[in-house]
C-alpha cells in the first residue's frame, strides 16, 4: 500500500436543480474538481467511481458510471458505480483510495450524485423507504425518520437528552450552512423553529430532519508522492475504515444507542492513521437526523458515551469550539443528495485543512475526520485527512 | 407512482419465500418464527441461520407478549400509509428475547413508556396477513 492524497475537490450548487440533467450535474462537480488541480484533465483519469444510490428511481436513468464516462469523454481502466444507499459516497472514496494505494491506478475521480427533486416528495419518501427491510419493517410503516426516532427514544431512556438539546444541533448546522455558498438552506433558525415545526416521527420534527436534494460532489485522488505536481496544498488520506453490522433491520442491531458499526469503522480509521480522537481538529458527520449527530460525537470518540448532550450545551461542536462538527452546515442545512453526501464531506474537510472556507473556517485545522452512514446506522465509512507537510 | 402499487405500500410478493409458513401460520392465528437447531430462535424468520448457516426446519409459536423497547409516533409517510396518520410504531421486546417492529393500535402515544407491557395481535394489513401490537 502506498500513501494517497487529494488534489482536487468540487461541488455544485445543492438544492432543487431543475436546470440540469443527471449527467450535466456530474460534469459540474467534476469540472470544478479538475479546475481545483494544477493541470489535471478528465483524460488523465485511470479510475472512476460514481457514487449514486437510486438514479433509476429518481430519474429512471440506470448505469450512471457509464453516463459519466461519456459526459467526461474518458475511458477509465478501473470503474464502478458504488451503491451503499446514503453511504455510497464514503464507500466510493474508500474504493478509489484502494485503487491508488494498490498501485493499479495513478489517478482516481470519485463523482457522487443524486437528483431527487424530479419526483413528488411523497414518492421520494417512498423511494427512501426501500433502503429498509421491505417485508419486516417498511411494510409496517417504518420510514427512515421513524428508525432514528426509535433510536432517539432509547437514547432518552438510557442517557437522557431533551428535544431542545437536539434542536440546538439543527440550529448550529443552519448557522454554519448560512456561511456555505452551495448550501440548500442558507437561513439561520432558532430552537423554536425546530420545536414548533411539524412532527415527522416523535421526538423528531421537520427541522430535525435533513432534506431531499439535488447535488453532486467530486474528489480527485493521486499517489501522495505526486500530489504537489497537481496541488500546492495536498491533503493526505491517512485513515480509512468501514464496518457493517450483520443487521438489516433496526431490531437486529446490537444496540440502538451505541452504533457497533461506527465504533469499529472509527477504530479501523484511527488505527490506520495512528491517531486518536483527541488529534482531530474538526469532523464532518452524517447528521441525517439531529439524534444521529449526537450519537456520532460519542461513537467517534469525540466525547464519552452519554456526554453528547453536554458537548452541545457547552458549544464544543460550534466553529470556534473544542471540536467543530459539520462546519459545512451538514446534511441538515447543506442538503442530502444521497450519493453525493459522503463525497462532499471529503471535499469540505479538504477545503478546511487548506484554510479556504472563509467565514466558516475552523482556524488552524490540520487534521479532520469524516463519517458517512447508511441504513439504520448499520453501515459506516470513516476517513481521516491531514494536510501534507 | 406506478398504478399497480396503488393499493399496496410496496410491491411485496412475500409468500414467494422459504418462510411462507410464517404467513400461513398467521392465517391460523399463530405468531411463529424459525428456530436454528444450534443457535435458537431467529427473528425475522429465516430458512438458514445467519449465525451458522444451518437450515431451520422447526417453527416455534411465540407467546406474543412482551414490552415496549423503543417507540415513536409517525406523522408523515409515503401515500399508502396516509390514512393511518398519525400512527404509533414500536420495537417490542418479546418474552422470548427477540425484538419485533410493528405498528401499535388501541393506545395513546402519550401513555406509552419504555417497558409498557404489550402483545401481538394478528390483523390483516393492506389485505395481507399481518400483525400489530396492542396494550397487554
Ligand atoms: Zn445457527
Amino acid at each position: 500500500m502506498r500513501p494517497v492524497a487529494i488534489v482536487g475537490v468540487g461541488l455544485t450548487q445543492w438544492g432543487k436543480r431543475n436546470d440540469v440533467s443527471l449527467g450535466e450535474l456530474i460534469v459540474e462537480s467534476a469540472m470544478h474538481a479538475f479546475k481545483d488541480t494544477k493541470g489535471l484533465t478528465p483524460k488523465d483519469i485511470e479510475a472512476l467511481y460514481v457514487a449514486n444510490a437510486q438514479s433509476e428511481r429518481f430519474t429512471e436513468q440506470a448505469h450512471p458510471a457509464n453516463l459519466t464516462a461519456e459526459f467526461l469523454g474518458i475511458s477509465p481502466k478501473i470503474t464502478s458505480r458504488v451503491e451503499m444507499a446514503c453511504a455510497s459516497g464514503g464507500a466510493a472514496v474508500r474504493n478509489a483510495f484502494f485503487a491508488i494505494a494498490s498501485g493499479q491506478a495513478e489517478s482516481a475521480l470519485i463523482c457522487g450524485v443524486e437528483k431527487m427533486c424530479n419526483v413528488p416528495s411523497p414518492e421520494a419518501m417512498r423511494n427512501l423507504c426501500l433502503v429498509e427491510d421491505l417485508t419486516w419493517e417498511s411494510f409496517h410503516g417504518m420510514i427512515p425518520p421513524a428508525g432514528f426516532a426509535l433510536i432517539a427514544s432509547r437514547y432518552m431512556h438510557e442517557y437522557g437528552v431533551t428535544q431542545e438539546q437536539l434542536a440546538k444541533i439543527a440550529v448550529k448546522n443552519h448557522k454554519n450552512g448560512s456561511k456555505n455558498p452551495i448550501a440548500q438552506f442558507r437561513k439561520e433558525i432558532t430552537i423554536e423553529t425546530v420545536l414548533e415545526s411539524r412532527m415527522i416521527a416523535h421526538p423528531l420534527n421537520l427541522f430535525d430532519c435533513s432534506p431531499i436534494s439535488d447535488g453532486s460532489a467530486a474528489v480527485i485522488l493521486v499517489p501522495a508522492k505526486d500530489a504537489r505536481k497537481y496541488n500546492d496544498t495536498p491533503i493526505d488520506v491517512i485513515g480509512s475504515g468501514q464496518f457493517m453490522e450483520p443487521a438489516f433491520s433496526c431490531s437486529n442491531m446490537q444496540s440502538l444507542t451505541t452504533w457497533r458499526a461506527l465504533v469499529n469503522a472509527a477504530k479501523n480509521a484511527y488505527s490506520m492513521a495512528k491517531l486518536t480522537p483527541k488529534d482531530m481538529d474538526l469532523a464532518e458527520t452524517h447528521d441525517c437526523f439531529t439524534i444521529a449527530e449526537l450519537i456520532e460525537y460519542e461513537d467517534l470518540g469525540l466525547c464519552k458515551k452519554g456526554e453528547g448532550p453536554q458537548l452541545v450545551d457547552n458549544g464544543d461542536v460550534e466553529i470556534g469550539g473544542r471540536i467543530p462538527v459539520n462546519p459545512s452546515g451538514g446534511l441538515k442545512s447543506k442538503g442530502h443528495p444521497v450519493g453525493a453526501t459522503g463525497v462532499a464531506q471529503i471535499a469540505e474537510v479538504t477545503e478546511q485543512l487548506r484554510g479556504e472556507c472563509g467565514p466558516r473556517q475552523v482556524d488552524g485545522a490540520t487534521t479532520g475526520i469524516t463519517q458517512n452512514l447508511s441504513g439504520f446506522a448499520t453501515h459506516h465509512v470513516v476517513h481521516i485527512l491531514r494536510r501534507q507537510n | 407512482m406506478n398504478e399497480h402499487l396503488a393499493g399496496l405500500p410496496y410491491s411485496l410478493v412475500y409468500p414467494e419465500s422459504k418462510v411462507k409458513p410464517f404467513w400461513d401460520n398467521l392465517a391460523q392465528n399463530k405468531f411463529t418464527t424459525t428456530k436454528c437447531p444450534k443457535c435458537g430462535l431467529l427473528w425475522p424468520p429465516k430458512a438458514n441461520c445467519p449465525n451458522c448457516g444451518e437450515e431451520t426446519s422447526e417453527w416455534i409459536e411465540l407467546k406474543g407478549t412482551g414490552e415496549i423497547y423503543a417507540k415513536t409516533q409517525v406523522g408523515a409517510s409515503p401515500p399508502a400509509f396516509k390514512a393511518m396518520l398519525p400512527f404509533i410504531l414500536v420495537v417490542g421486546k418479546l418474552d422470548e428475547g427477540i425484538l419485533v417492529a410493528a405498528r401499535m393500535e388501541k393506545a395513546n402515544f402519550e401513555d406509552l413508556k419504555i417497558g409498557t407491557p404489550i402483545k401481538i395481535e394478528i390483523k390483516k394489513s393492506f389485505g395481507l396477513d399481518s400483525y400489530i401490537f396492542v396494550p397487554a
